[in-house]
């Protein structure tokens, strides 16, 4: 289940991160004084950190499975 | 400004302290108490990733193009992602095959080829060069921007080039803590202590310059974004487009890629994730601890290029330079030092951990095959060769470290630090289709392998370093802009006319896409040795495999002494002797070697020498038998088959315990049969001698007593005729039960209506029903209802209900009723009388054998009790149900029912003819 999770994480951060998602972002704007797509790209960054976090530190109740 | 040689004093000290931790943590390890066994250190030890580029080239690269430096760390925070499933395969292969480095792993993985092993040490050092050149360049400018010397341009004398100084120091170091010991683990302990150490100095010595830039020099990173974007010119790095031109996103997407690639194929982010990983668990934490590493590290990478680009307008100063600079700038001396020791802890982390892993190569991969093929050199039959090992490893660290100074001085003056790192990362993405596919596609081949990375690799160095040397002067520039000899096609920033990409996105294209491509197509067409059929199952299925004890994949004569000496030569006495005490279990034999410690003793030297040296090796001191692919295929189809047979051998002990289950239970009920059977006899035996007992006392009496009345004799006479009467049926009964239980009762089937049945059986009862003055009423349908039956068992069935209903009907008004009803499969006879009735616990039982209801006063009713249980038999022997419904008080009634005949087969044949059967 873990693998799959992972998965579904890469495939979405993968997505937020290029063409077209993030070209939503890339504008003059300036969001609490500060760039909106370095805004955009450091939060799309640390979400996938806190997901990571949560996938491999969250669930320690269900042992990790074994490969394949 | 800071005196020269008191920077350097400080660099030399830093190494100093280096030492210190390598030592300490190689003493540690040998106490057997690692100080790295630790998710942290593991992961900070990952930050090597982070070198002089992130520290330094980081900052540059956002003054000029913006976001551009982020997808250097997005692409391996999304590797991260995937770590679980690909970097863990990774580790568990190396460890279970003892492999030291990504050229070992490729090489191991297409049948131990050496000639792959060599190609990919040389794309290896090829590419680390200029990387491992980018960091003596950055520690050199460093040092050069601190001390205040012009940029730009070498010294004027060699001996006063502090660069050329470091270099030294730090070859002295990978060559004291890489190549301490030859092991077969090939594992640095000290040197991975060293190394996490020095990530946790750049990290902290980058924030602080990014404190007091956007903290100290402004008013936070609102206001320095305000001021700065003020400023027209600048704010063109806030957008996509305007910091990386009209292919923004594409460019955007390749470096992504490039990266994430990078950080699993880079020869030393290999070594540190791989070979020195001690622990694959510790991979759970390393996934989040590097991404957010990555993240902390970039917070303030662009904050620090804005203001370097407002404190030193119109380029003054290389952006390079901004965060030694501007604390310099603003007379932040100490700080200046501080980001100095941090950048530099960010290059010499890299250089030592690249020279370690690119020594081993050089040694296990390219030099040491070579050698034990050369025959005169009859390497092999030499006496101890660790010695050589050692001296070839060091030799090597020293190449690499020359080549790179050269390379530093010759071309790397004129790029930016990024540039240079973006060529060997391009370099070291070549190993992907290789890598990834090998463990992942059985079918992937060696020759394929060698054609995509052969290609990838030329193509690679067409389009990238070729033109850099346009740069530094040694190619015309017409080389770039008009192709070779002026082919336009040529071109090697617009390959194939290709137009539109950045240098790098455009050399990632063309070499993967060549790369791949050849590796697929001519793996598809060629066949695998057999060697390479055995490694690739082994890579691709490792996580099955390695809980398994090791195929007998291996036939020939070897001796267990020579494995030992050999073993020796390069391990050492004691260590060799220990890795082979652990499969030479006491009372195995230890003259002729197994297949199991043959293939222990080629994957220990492996892990020394590496696996294509260590082949070689083994195959000179034992006889092999060649082993046809058909045997392979066989042998490989055997452990298919036992594991077949295993699950085969699962089935059959499942399906023996259900048997077992049944037998329990046809026990169970043959014990329960038994018991029924001595209970049978036992009442039998009882219900025989209660008559027998009587009929003996009525005879004795008159025996005894010769002048008895006749009366009285007449009396007595009486009751032993209807004793032995009773008796008599009695054992009637009993057979007829006996019979028809044994299913030996033979049954007159003929088609009937059962209104006859129930006529006859009145008939017979009638002299009965009328002696105890009883009220006998029928009622049949008009129709008549066919049965396919025995008449004269069915009758029987009906006489007994009588009978029994006769025995209990109340002396007086006694009232019996018999009804017949059909429905559409069956007809349906009821006996109803009005007696006592029957308890409801009684009514389950009440067709049991010698089973009788004691009456309310407790008297034993007349009856045999066989009566009930004899019906029951013919009405189940005719595919009838019977049973009761009775409410105590209230009469009872029995009723039973039969499977209806239909009209048409029935109705012509309703005769009472059985000859018909005989014929």
């Amino acid at each position: 289940m873990t693998r799959a999770r992972l998965a579904a994480l890469f495939a979405m951060a993968l997505l937020l991160m290029n063409f077209p998602l993030l070209s939503l972002f890339s504008r003059e704007h300036l969001v609490l004084g500060l760039p909106v797509l370095y805004v955009y790209l450091y939060g799309v960054w640390a979400l996938v950190i806190g997901l990571l976090i949560w996938l491999m530190e969250g669930r320690r109740s269900s042992p990790p499975e074994d490969n394949p | 400004m800071l005196q020269g040689g008191i920077i350097f004093l400080i660099a030399l000290l830093y190494i100093g302290l280096l030492f210190a931790i390598a030592m300490y943590g190689d003493r540690r390890a040998e106490q057997g108490r690692s100080i790295i066994s630790s998710p942290y250190i593991y992961a900070l030890s990952l930050a090597v990733y982070c070198t002089a580029w992130t520290f330094y080239g980081s900052v540059g690269r956002a003054a000029s193009s913006g976001v551009g430096y982020l997808p250097i760390y997005l692409g391996p925070t999304l590797a991260a992602v995937l770590w679980w499933m690909v970097l863990r395969k990774m580790i568990r292969i190396s460890k279970v095959y003892r492999i030291t480095s990504i050229a070992d792993f490729i090489a191991s993985r297409y049948g131990k080829s050496s000639g792959l092993a060599a190609l990919v040490t040389i794309i290896a050092v090829t590419g680390g060069v200029p990387y491992i050149a980018l960091q003596l360049k950055a520690i050199s400018i460093s040092f050069q921007v601190l001390s205040g010397q012009p940029l730009l341009g070498s010294p004027e004398h060699l001996l006063d080039d502090t660069a050329l100084y470091v270099t030294l120091a730090l070859a002295l170091f990978s060559i004291l803590f890489g190549t301490r010991h030859l092991d077969a683990t090939e594992r640095h302990e000290g040197l991975v202590a060293a190394i996490a150490f020095e990530s946790l100095v750049k990290l902290p010595a980058f924030i602080a310059v990014g404190l007091f830039v956007t903290f100290g020099l402004y008013d936070g990173p609102a206001d320095l974004f305000g001021q700065a974007l003020v400023r027209p010119e600048f704010r063109r790095l806030l957008t996509m487009e305007g910091a990386l031109g009209p292919g923004a996103y594409g460019q955007w997407f390749w470096m992504t890629l490039l990266a994430m690639l990078a950080i699993l194929f880079l020869p030393r982010q290999f070594q540190v994730a791989v070979v020195e990983n001690v622990d694959e668990r510790h991979l759970r934490k390393a996934i989040w601890l590097f991404p957010l590493y990555l993240w902390l590290i970039n917070l303030f990478v662009l904050p620090i290029a804005l203001a370097g680009l407002m404190a030193f307008p119109g380029g003054q100063v290389d952006a390079d330079t901004f965060v030694l600079a501007l604390p310099l700038a603003h007379g932040q001396e100490l700080l200046a030092l501080l980001a100095f020791i941090g950048g530099f802890s960010a290059a010499t982390s890299m250089v030592i951990v690249a020279t370690v892993a690119l020594s081993t190569m050089i040694s296990n991969d390219l030099i040491m095959p070579i050698l034990l093929r050369i025959q005169w050199l009859r390497l092999a039959q030499r006496g101890r060769l660790t010695g050589l090992l050692l001296g070839i490893r060091r030799g090597g660290i020293v190449l690499v470290l020359v080549l790179s100074y050269l390379y530093f001085h010759a071309i790397a003056h004129a790029y930016a630090l990024v540039s240079i790192g973006l060529i060997s990362f391009a370099a070291v993405a070549q190993f992907a289709p290789a890598l990834l596919g090998g463990m992942y596609w059985r079918r992937g081949t060696r020759v394929g392998a060698l054609c995509g990375l052969l290609a990838g690799f030329l193509i690679w160095g067409y389009t990238l370093p070729l033109p850099s040397l346009v740069d530094a002067g040694l190619l015309p520039v017409s080389f770039i802009e008009k192709g070779p000899w002026g082919i336009s096609w040529l071109r090697p920033y617009q390959l194939f006319g290709l137009d539109g990409f950045d240098p790098v996105s455009h050399a990632l294209f063309w070499s993967l896409l060549f790369n791949a491509g050849l590796y697929v197509g001519v793996s598809l067409f060629t066949q695998q040795r057999v060697e390479e059929l055995l490694q690739a199952r082994a890579f691709v299925d490792v996580f099955r495999r390695s809980e398994r004890p090791g195929e007998a994949t291996w036939r020939g004569t070897a001796y267990v002494s020579d494995l030992q000496q050999l073993l020796r030569r390069f391990l050492g006495k004691q260590q060799a002797d220990e890795a082979l005490r652990s499969v030479l279990a006491p009372g195995t034999n230890t003259v002729t070697a197994t297949a199991q410690v043959v293939q222990h003793a080629e994957r220990l030297l492996a892990g020394a020498i590496g696996s294509a040296s260590a082949r070689v090796l083994i195959a000179s001191v034992v006889k092999e038998e060649p082993l046809s692919l058909r045997e392979v295929m066989d042998i490989l189809d055997e452990t298919q088959q036992v594991i077949a047979y295993s699950h085969e051998l699962e089935r059959k002990s499942a399906e023996l315990e259900r048997a077992t289950r049944e037998l329990q239970a046809a026990n169970e009920r043959l014990k329960e049969l038994d018991r029924l059977k001595d209970e049978f006899i036992s009442t039998i035996t009882h219900e025989l001698r209660t008559p027998l007992t009587s009929i003996r006392a009525f005879s004795e009496i008159m025996h005894a007593n010769p002048g008895l009345s006749e009366a009285q004799r007449q009396e007595f006479l009486g009751i032993i005729i209807k004793e032995a009467e009773r008796l008599s049926r009695l054992i009637n009964q009993v057979l007829t039960l006996q019979k028809l239980e044994s299913d030996a009762v033979e049954l007159n089937l003929e088609p009937m209506r059962m209104q006859e049945v129930i006529e006859e059986a009145v008939e017979a009862i009638q002299p009965h029903v009328q002696f105890n003055d009883i009220a006998l009423t029928v009622s049949v349908p008009e129709a008549p209802c066919y049965v396919l039956g025995d008449r004269d068992q069915l009758v029987q069935v009906l006489l007994n209900l009588l009978s029994n209903a006769v025995k209990f009907c109340p002396p007086e008004n006694g009232r019996i009723a018999i009804r017949l009803t059909s429905a559409s499969d069956r007809v349906q006879v009821d006996v109803e009388d009005n007696g006592p009735g029957i308890a409801p616990e009684d009514q389950a039982t009440i067709f049991d054998k010698f089973r009788q209801v004691h009456t309310t006063t407790g008297k034993r009713p007349p009856g045999t009790g066989l009566g009930l249980a004899i019906a029951q038999r013919i009405v189940q022997h005719h595919h009838g149900r019977i049973w009761v419904e009775s409410e105590p008080g209230a009469g009872a009634t029995f009723s039973f029912t039969l499977p209806r005949l239909p009209e048409s087969d029935g109705a012509p044949k309703h005769t009472r003819d059985t000859s018909r059967l005989d014929i």
